[in-house]
């Protein structure tokens, strides 16, 4: 057998497992995934306006948390530095951003098929 | 017809198929989670997550972009649930070392920490030897080179859509693909029933 026919048998058993393995999935969670589809599905229709404030919120929150962090930690203990304390707590608390940051060439990509389209 | 969130249009026939597409991915979106997070629960919110964003942004997409479209979000989500948990440790270990007393210096805090990548016991018992052998020698795999792999061998998808799907170069691509084929061979091969 040659290499490039050692790894496909490999892959080919190795995807079977995996594929077995979905049909063998727990009820319960098979059951929280089609909960969570019919959710995603309503969402389509109807979104919680008391959403919507969220980001203001976690955006003080954010500013909080910093200054409590500056000011409140014992002046001998060795502390991150700032610039990393505010990318730590954005971080932690942003629903989306990451997203945008660490996917910009998917956007961009996106916004090529719109225009292609 | 009916108006959509965002002043889209939707029917039923639409939804429909939003619904088959996504009753057609979510297990196997959830086995990657949960290879990639360890936690059951984690896995699901990854996968509602990436649901509620497909549908809330991509609908209105041609059902051929689904797919690509929805493991993108799936991997960024897992991306990001990787990188908010290492922040997360990191502070631990923080808030740790400001309270702890001396006689903890020189233990590594990590080692500390519970190992949310063990197997769940009650769930081990119901998989086969085999089975558990492989999730094992998967979760052992960087994240990245895990990643390639299930999107490549798993998922179906060519060098340039799992590109698309990690935010990184084809070149990337084949050598994460190529370092996780190389590590699972040798992982199973020594420890495979």
């Amino acid at each position: 057998m040659t290499p490039a026919e050692h790894e496909k048998a490999l892959v080919t058993k190795i995807k079977d497992q995996l594929d077995q393995s979905v049909e063998t999935l727990d009820p319960g969670v098979v059951a929280r995934l089609r909960s969570a589809r019919y959710e995603a599905l309503h969402s389509q229709t109807q979104r919680a306006p008391w959403l919507w404030p969220a980001s203001g919120l976690a955006t003080a929150c954010s500013a909080l948390l910093v200054a409590l962090l500056w000011w409140g930690s014992p002046p001998e203990q060795a502390q991150p530095e700032t610039a990393q304390i505010i990318e730590d707590v954005e971080v932690l608390i942003a629903a989306d951003p990451l997203d945008l940051y660490e996917d910009l060439e998917f956007y961009g990509w996106l916004a090529e098929q719109e225009n292609a389209s | 017809m009916t108006i959509g969130c965002c002043g889209r249009p939707t029917t039923l026939e639409a939804t429909q198929a939003l619904d088959h597409f996504l009753a057609g991915v979510e297990r196997r979106a959830f086995r990657m989670a949960h290879l990639a997070t360890g936690d059951q629960d984690e896995a699901l919110d990854i996968v509602q997550d990436s649901m509620v964003k497909l549908v809330q942004k991509y609908a209105d997409r041609q059902e051929s972009e689904w797919g690509p479209l929805f493991h993108t979000i799936v991997q960024s989500r897992i991306k990001d649930w990787h990188r908010r948990n290492w922040v997360r440790t990191r502070w631990r270990v923080w808030f740790a070392s400001s309270t702890q007393t001396d006689e903890s210096e020189g233990e590594d805090p990590i080692q500390q920490l519970p190992d949310t990548l063990a197997a769940d016991p009650s769930v081990q018992t119901e998989r086969t030897q085999a089975m558990a052998v492989l999730e094992q020698s998967l979760r052992t795999l960087p994240l990245r080179q895990q990643q390639a792999f299930l999107l490549r061998a798993w998922e179906g998808f060519d060098v340039a859509e799992t590109a698309q799907a990690m935010g990184c170069s084809e070149g990337s691509v084949k050598t994460h693909y190529s370092r996780a084929v190389h590590s699972l061979r040798k992982h199973l091969e020594e420890f495979g029933p």
